[in-house]
């Protein structure tokens, strides 16, 4: 019932029941899927090998062989002399076998890795000598992701992630099925996740969709036999965007807003300012144009790799509510669909850079329980990397509980955005705290409290609004320095689990106010779920959480 | 609403749940809850205690003390680590002095070992006073603990919130059989109790974990 123990946790690596193992199917991965985790050893090899062999071939040279070692030194072992005798011929199979081994292990990983699905746990079996064994219960599950690495794309193969709900945040995987198993797989476990956790919690809404829904992706039916058609297919994804059934796009960032934002951001144009003072230097002072390229190559190069990236995860980034919950699908080379059940969704933050003021843009991320640290993290919490105030207004109502349910009115958010001091709900820090520290961001500081949610706003250069539920409060802090101390103010730190959003500072409350909002929130944690759990009072707040 | 109760242990190690003890804590979250059974449409104004401002712990906790034997266990690992750092510290008055390796100012020298010397004399007598301000309190549905003097800090955990709890000791604290408990939430720092009587630790952490179990929430 609990994560509280160790060996509770959603994961366990103990060694399953052997009744338990007899009744699984066990499954291998797709045949091809060695080839995705060894490709890097298959284009050195092509590059290496077989592209210097082929060139010779056409030229009409010799491969460079050990037979001119043989000629120049008569042979004296019978290995040489073997080698003698086949020649150039020698090499070439030489090298496919020391690359066929190479290989072995990858298949041998292959061959080892086995999982398995039942009515209410994932397996995944792997190993050949360290053998483990990981079970992730399906009512744990906080989401299941179809990811596609570029490699694995060109394949047809697809990467399922299930992100379970535990403090250490690893994912169970399942490496590598045919992207049209991985997304029948997907969504027939999503449905048996929600009626796992539907049937847990009897007064929920429940799920309206029969179990093994049909597979809704246009071009997953219409099978992926042709590179062609594969290579298209990942163009109409990237550029026209899919939509799966029920799924309705709520925001869209065009690529030129995103690259628009990236150079708006103080770093980049710093680094903008040194090279072309650079240039300046060059051109006029005639210093060296080496050195001084030399001297700042690496941080060029950084720069440049930086902003690649970002933009290649974030290219063509979209938000589409679907019936599972919300769900963003962002990338250029990799295509990631992440899904978001509301239930998951910990903490929600507003944020606008100082240059972002003058186009008027916002970044909205949320903050999610048991995310993986895989390598796609960038946006993995990120509902809006960039938008208008129109954006926003259309994200906010999505994640974030509105008046009549206990949560945050639309004046509330405008003021959490825009205002200074109090009002709107807002209490500001007191003035005698203010006027001697921190009087720079003091005057945004400022929290409000709603029945169900947790305002803190701040940053006079970055605008800073996070919004946390209070049930989603994992544990408070009140912190109080000798400066706090001769000017009677203290810290408090509010912790929501996640690792992107993870803490809402409400950084120089006065010290009465910090302890009587710590006895505050501390008691509206514990009593909000009280409330949750009355039936009949917020059937809307409980469909929300009927996913936790 | 007899879970809101303050959780003390028999002898079984079973969490039992005494008579109310009425803090002002508990009084104000049993009434909230009574009189509002759905969410408020605008929450009452914060009860400031009327304190003042020059301390954080909230009003009348009583909080439970850590082992006076913790102060042993601190003063063994202290003076290990001040030969450690002092004897870092002569290193270059070492060399430049005695071996001549260095070329560094006698003044130089010197002042840092002596610098050093007094840091870690403070540091010692400021030990008792950091193992005085250690305490912890359990609440009707929280853990409250607080450490410090100069830079206070007090956390409140809510049982349903803890994932795991481990219990441990170091070579120090076993010799004179203490423990520590590390208490870890979905988010955040771990929260530390130290210098517990192995006992005692058992205890908490049976009771925690009993606690955790029936009050957990999904994430």
């Amino acid at each position: 019932m609990s994560a509280s123990k160790r060996e509770n946790t959603a994961h366990s690596d103990e060694p399953l029941d052997r009744e338990q193992e007899q009744t699984l199917t066990w499954r291998r991965a797709h045949p091809l899927s060695p080839l995705v985790r060894s490709w890097l050893i298959i284009v050195a090899f092509l590059f290496g090998i077989v592209r210097p062999a082929v060139e010779d071939f056409f030229r009409g040279d010799d491969p460079l062989t050990f037979q001119d070692l043989a000629t120049v030194r008569p042979p004296e072992s019978g290995m040489l002399a073997w080698l003698h005798l086949f020649g150039s011929f020698w090499l070439p199979v030489a090298a496919v076998l020391v690359f066929l081994l190479l290989l072995v292990p990858f298949f041998l990983t292959w061959f080892f890795y086995r999982f398995a699905v039942d009515t209410s746990n994932v397996y995944v079996k792997s190993g050949m000598l360290f053998k483990t064994e990981r079970k992730a219960r399906l009512d744990r599950v906080q989401s299941i992701d179809v990811s596609r690495p570029l490699v694995a794309r060109i394949l047809g193969l697809a990467e399922l992630k299930f992100d379970v709900a535990d403090g250490a945040g690893s994912a169970l995987q399942v490496q590598y099925l045919s992207y049209r198993e991985a997304r029948r797989l997907r969504d027939e476990l999503l449905v048996q996740v929600r009626d796992l956790k539907s049937g847990s919690k009897p007064s929920a809404a429940g799920s309206q969709l029969e179990p093994g829904h049909p597979d809704s992706a246009p071009g997953a039916q219409a099978g992926e036999h042709h590179l062609r058609q594969r290579l298209a297919q990942h163009v109409t994804e990237n550029f026209r965007g899919v939509r799966g059934e029920g799924e309705q796009q709520i925001v869209h960032v065009p690529v030129g807003r995103l690259l628009g934002s990236m150079f708006l951001s103080l770093g980049v144009i710093i680094i903008m300012l040194m090279v072309v003072t650079m240039g300046g230097l060059m051109v006029w002072a005639d210093v060296s144009m080496g050195a001084l390229f030399a001297s700042n190559m690496a941080v060029f190069a950084g720069l440049v790799s930086a902003l690649w990236k970002r933009l290649n995860t974030g290219w063509n980034f979209r938000l589409v509510t679907s019936p599972d919950g919300l769900k963003t699908r962002f990338g250029l080379t990799d295509t990631v669909t992440k899904t978001l059940p509301e239930g998951r969704i910990q903490s929600v933050k507003v944020t606008q850079p100082l240059l972002w003021r003058l186009t008027g843009w916002y970044k909205v991320s949320v903050a999610l329980a048991g995310q993986g640290e895989g390598e796609n993290t960038a946006f993995a919490g990120e509902l809006l990397p960039v938008g208008t105030r129109a954006d926003l207004l259309r994200i906010l109502p999505l994640v974030v509980l509105d008046e009549t349910r206990g949560g945050a009115s639309a004046e509330q958010l405008h003021a959490g955005l825009d205002a200074k001091g109090s009002g709107h709900g807002f209490t500001a820090a007191q003035l005698t705290a203010r006027s001697r520290i921190d009087w720079f961001a003091i005057s945004r500081n400022a929290f409000s409290l709603t029945p169900a949610l947790l305002l803190v706003r701040g940053g006079m250069t970055t605008k800073r609004l996070s919004i946390t539920p209070h049930s989603k409060i994992q544990q408070l802090e009140l912190k109080q320095g000798p400066v706090g101390k001769r000017f009677g103010y203290a810290d408090l730190t509010v912790t929501a689990a996640g690792a992107m959003v993870s803490s809402s500072e409400l950084s120089l409350v006065d010290a009465e106010t910090a302890r009587a909002l710590l006895v505050r929130q501390a008691q509206l944690g514990v009593h909000a779920n009280q409330v949750l759990a009355a039936p009949g009072v917020y059937s809307q707040t409980e469909q929300r959480t009927a996913l936790d | 609403m007899t879970e809101n109760r303050l959780i003390e242990d028999n002898d079984q190690g079973q969490a039992v749940r005494p008579p109310a003890v009425a803090t002002p804590w508990q009084q104000a979250q049993a009434t909230e809850t009574v009189s509002s059974p759905a969410f408020t449409p605008t929450l009452p104004p914060l009860d400031l205690d009327g304190l003042g401002k020059d301390f954080i712990d909230p009003a009348d906790i009583e909080w439970k003390r850590v082992s006076p034997k913790y102060l042993k266990v601190r003063m063994i690992s202290r003076a290990i680590w001040s030969l450690i750092m002092i004897a870092l510290a002569c290193l270059p008055l070492l060399f430049t002095e005695v071996l001549g390796w260095w070329n560094m100012p006698l003044w130089l020298s010197v002042s840092l070992a002596a610098v050093m010397v007094v840091w870690q004399i403070w540091l010692t007598i400021i030990v008792r006073r950091q193992v005085r301000a250690l305490g912890y309190s359990e609440r009707a549905e929280h853990l409250l603990t607080r450490k410090g003097i100069m830079f206070r800090q007090v956390r409140a955990v809510p049982y349903g919130r803890i994932q795991f709890i481990d219990m441990s000791s170091g070579p120090i604290e076993n010799m004179v059989g203490l423990s520590h408990l590390d208490i870890k939430t979905a988010g955040g720092a771990s929260t530390v109790l130290p210098g517990l009587d192995r006992a005692e630790a058992q205890r908490l952490r049976e009771i925690l974990t009993d606690l955790s179990e029936t009050k957990m929430v999904g994430l």
